[in-house]
């Protein structure tokens, strides 16, 4: 080759390459996550960064990301291996959330834990319609946990059973989080009653909770979870940490820290990292058009899942319960919890459930990490 | 053994287990709360 030749094709090397029309669809993928963060206010924290990163990663030459002409790998590469490879960023998210949750409703009626657990079937019915679907075991799996509606225990999974599917996994728990206002309604008005949504519970804010039972609770499910699933200690580890920080009383500078400085880095470079995993090669597949779908069904199933055992629950209570509140036993707090408290308003101005709503929400988060830690230990035994 | 067959499995294992550990936590946060009740 001529060194004219050579110079021609240093210098132009981004021009030819964008003559790759998957490059431009992956621009506009990129667009689109900008578009829906920002515009649209779907995750925005997440989304935004995401865009960002799946544009830096596919401009050509793809110096963001691993040079093609070779050398030192970009600092989104470097990001991947310090933060997601190892599955640091999803724990340290997790210390923030911990450290965000108040599990006062929580203790004050334990029994909302049972329709957190009804309300994670969404990853088992999505896993089995993943494997009709052709995935092999260990990707049906991984799909099914976009039903624990949390995207650091998606992210967790992902990375250690289907690493290759780690983006479009990750962008699909996170998209279909930002839309529970707009799948669970429709799916709670078609399996409820007016006369069911309009049932009515006591607000118990004047019930006391110690604060040894508050410090006690995330000790004991940390304990108890890693004996039955040590798998899940990471993930139910850091969670509780968080909350220990925020119960102790005696660490609130390190409690806010958690909930806004640590959070926000990690997420920023989350958010960043994960999208510069989205490449064309990646993303571009009929793959993701499944996993998109089976998302929906993992999220449409939680919900069924928990308001059909409220409704269950209902048969044998002498003073029944708003079955809509089973509905929050996902995750995807506190959305649902708001969700379905103002769903409960518009059926009647004076009928506030949101104390009920955010205390199952709550229970969704723990019954998530519980569901992700069994599902963790159980993939290697069935594969 | 095929994906359908694990993913069945799944279901009917880890289901009700995540019922039985939830059950557990409930069971035991309600003994912590009479253990340790709030001072009124």
């Amino acid at each position: 080759m001529s060194n004219a030749s050579r110079v021609f094709q240093e210098l132009f090397a981004g021009v030819i390459g964008m003559g790759d029309w998957t490059v431009w669809v992956m621009l506009a993928i990129g667009a689109l996550l900008i578009w829906l963060g920002v515009r649209k206010g779907y995750e925005p924290v997440l989304l935004f960064p995401m865009g960002v990163g799946c544009i830096l990663a596919n401009i050509p030459g793809h110096f963001a990301v691993m040079p093609t002409s070779g050398g030192e790998p970009g600092f989104l590469t470097v990001l991947y291996q310090m933060g997601i490879a190892n599955e640091l960023f999803p724990v340290l998210i997790f210390i923030g959330i911990g450290a965000m949750c108040d599990f006062t409703p929580l203790l004050r009626a334990p029994y909302m834990m049972l329709f957190a657990a009804a309300a994670h079937l969404g990853i088992f019915a999505a896993t089995l319609c993943a494997a009709l679907a052709g995935f092999p075991f260990n990707e049906a799996a991984s799909i099914g946990i976009i039903g624990a509606a949390d995207g650091p225990t998606t992210i967790f999974v992902a990375q250690k059973f289907a690493t290759e599917m780690l983006a479009p996994l990750t962008v699909t728990a996170f998209c279909y989080m930002s839309l529970v206002p707009i799948i669970q309604p429709p799916v709670v008005k078609l399996l409820t009653t007016k006369e069911e949504r309009l049932i009515r519970m006591p607000y118990q804010e004047e019930k006391p909770v110690s604060q040894a039972a508050l410090f006690l609770f995330p000790l004991m499910v940390t304990l108890i979870a890693g004996i039955i699933a040590p798998i899940s200690v990471p993930l139910i580890g850091a969670l509780m940490f968080g909350n220990l920080l925020k119960v102790s009383g005696c660490c609130d500078s390190l409690s806010n820290c958690a909930q806004n400085e640590l959070t926000n880095l990690v997420t920023l470079l989350l958010g960043i990292t994960v999208g510069a995993t989205m490449t064309a090669e990646n993303i571009l597949t009929l793959q993701v058009l499944k996993i998109l779908a089976l998302g929906a069904v993992a999220f449409v199933f939680d919900t069924v899942g928990g308001l059909l055992f409220a409704k269950l629950a209902n048969l044998f209570l002498k003073k029944k319960i708003n079955p809509m509140i089973g509905a929050c036993g996902i995750s995807a707090f506190p959305i649902s919890g708001r969700v379905i408290s103002k769903m409960a308003l518009k059926e009647d101005p004076t009928n506030f459930i949101i104390q009920q709503a955010i205390g199952v929400n709550v229970a969704g988060q723990v019954a998530s990490v519980v569901a992700g830690g069994l599902v963790m230990a159980l993939i290697p035994v069935l594969m | 053994m095929d994906s359908v067959t694990a993913s069945l499995e799944l279901l009917i294992i880890a289901y009700p287990l995540v019922f039985v550990v939830m059950a557990l936590f409930a069971g035991l946060t309600w003994g912590l709360t009479k253990l340790f009740p709030a001072k009124e």
